[in-house]
């Protein structure tokens, strides 16, 4: 017993000398704090109203664009693979406003909308690998998160194809959390399985909640995949784990499914 | 401590960011992630301080600010939880002896919440209830974790010893 105590207190200490701290990081860190809580009081109260005029915009602006927009693009199909997952009507999307930029891939060959104001950027930090079978990883985030973690972000993504089926890939990469990176997994139980055609592609939805996988917090996240020529699979998912923020990030999630060209 | 007059942050929370440190890049797998949530974690700790009546218990209230801050990344970045750190690659580790390398893997294997508690026992040297504060369980509930973690350890390395001799 305190053998092995002993040698897992050695493995911390070789963990740890492989991944070292840089040197300045608790400079680095009380200056950030002194930074942080040398903002005056009132830098609080704009921000709060500043917020809460953006809020307004945002639902008058969403309100808006549900009354003038035309039909939705993300239309429900019934599914033709397997009798597994549920056929359910997505909620209504609204197509991309214009004014949106666009996000265009010339190696995996689409192209997709994000709104005006959002920035779409690699979702991996640098230095850090993807799992194995992912070829691309973005996100489109606003700005103000950019500093903080976020408190919903839309990803996209490329992933290798290595199933006939969009309902056998999405099985091939279902296994337990935190097993070996080898295995590919992506997410342990996908729920609510559901076929619907996005921007002319045969596609799959589904929601995976990360707390019941892992132990963690309560993150729902909604992925939807279809397959891109024969090589790969385009994935999109958004989460939020602010209620309140989630319909921004839903909306913005269905617009960009919707403006997909590939 | 008087919320007047709180002490200059390199008294108080300086000497943790280590130790902090150590817990995130041990729940991330991450150096930039690590750094970065032991930073979040310090602002709102500072911003906490007032309601910190112990100043002794000042390390877990701090380390499980931090642990906290790391659960919300790994929410954040859903791949962290199947990634695994590149230190295994470190050209450092091959010069390494066998069972040392069979340890590593085996502490890899284990979810970023079962390798916290033997963080914060075995290498920080804290006590079951000291390791309940910072993961936010009981002091049973951490002695066990310890040991389920230990156990687990113990039934992946006897494995790799199997799989060695097969």
């Amino acid at each position: 017993m305190a053998e092995l105590e002993t040698e897992i207190r050695q493995a911390f200490e070789r963990r740890l000398a492989a991944m070292p701290a840089r040197p300045d990081l608790r400079l680095r860190i009380g200056a950030a704090v002194l930074e942080r809580s040398s903002r005056p009081p009132a830098f609080r109260v704009v921000a709060a109203s500043a917020a809460l005029l953006l809020v307004g915009a945002v639902t008058f602006y969403v309100l808006l664009a549900r009354h003038t927009q035309p039909a939705p693009v993300i239309l429900p199909t019934p599914s033709v693979e397997s009798p597994t997952p549920s056929v359910a009507s997505p909620s209504p999307s609204p197509s991309p406003t214009p004014g949106w930029k666009t996000y265009t891939n010339t190696q995996f060959g689409f192209s997709i909308s994000y709104p005006p104001g959002w920035v779409v950027q690699n979702s991996a930090n640098p230095g850090s690998t993807l799992p194995r079978g992912i070829l691309l990883l973005q996100r489109a985030v606003e700005p103000r998160f950019l500093g903080n973690y976020p408190p919903g972000q839309v990803e996209f993504s490329v992933r290798a194809r290595d199933a006939d089926t969009l309902n056998a890939w999405v099985q091939k990469h279902t296994g337990p959390c935190g097993s070996d990176g080898s295995k590919e997994y992506y997410w342990d139980t996908p729920s609510d399985l559901t076929s619907m055609t996005v921007a002319g592609h045969d596609a799959r939805s589904f929601d995976w909640n990360m707390a019941q996988a892992c132990g963690e917090g309560a993150t729902s996240l909604h992925f939807t995949a279809f397959f891109v020529g024969t090589s790969y699979v385009f994935v999109l998912d958004w989460w939020s784990t602010d209620p309140a923020y989630a319909a921004t990030v839903h909306r913005v999630a269905d617009q960009m499914l919707a403006s997909f060209s590939g | 401590m008087s919320a007047a007059n709180p002490p200059p942050f390199d008294d108080l929370l300086g000497p943790l960011v280590g130790r902090g440190y150590a817990l995130a890049v041990t729940m991330l797998n991450d150096r930039a992630a690590a750094e970065d949530a032991v930073q979040e974690a310090a602002i709102k700790a500072w911003r906490k301080l007032p309601t910190l009546r112990d100043r002794f218990a000042v390390e877990p209230w701090f380390l499980s600010i931090v642990a906290n801050q790391c659960r919300s990344v790994r929410r954040g970045r859903w791949w962290s939880v199947l990634k695994f750190p590149e230190l295994r690659h470190d050209n450092s580790a091959q010069d390494q002896h066998a069972s040392a390398l069979d340890l590593d893997r085996a502490l890899d294997r284990l979810s970023a919440e079962e390798r916290l508690p033997l963080l914060l026992h075995f290498y920080m040297d804290m006590t079951f209830e000291q390791v309940g504060h910072v993961v936010g369980i009981s002091m049973t509930a951490a002695r066990s974790r310890i040991y389920r973690a230990l156990d687990r350890l113990r039934l992946d390395l006897q494995s790799e010893e199997a799989l060695d001799h097969g």
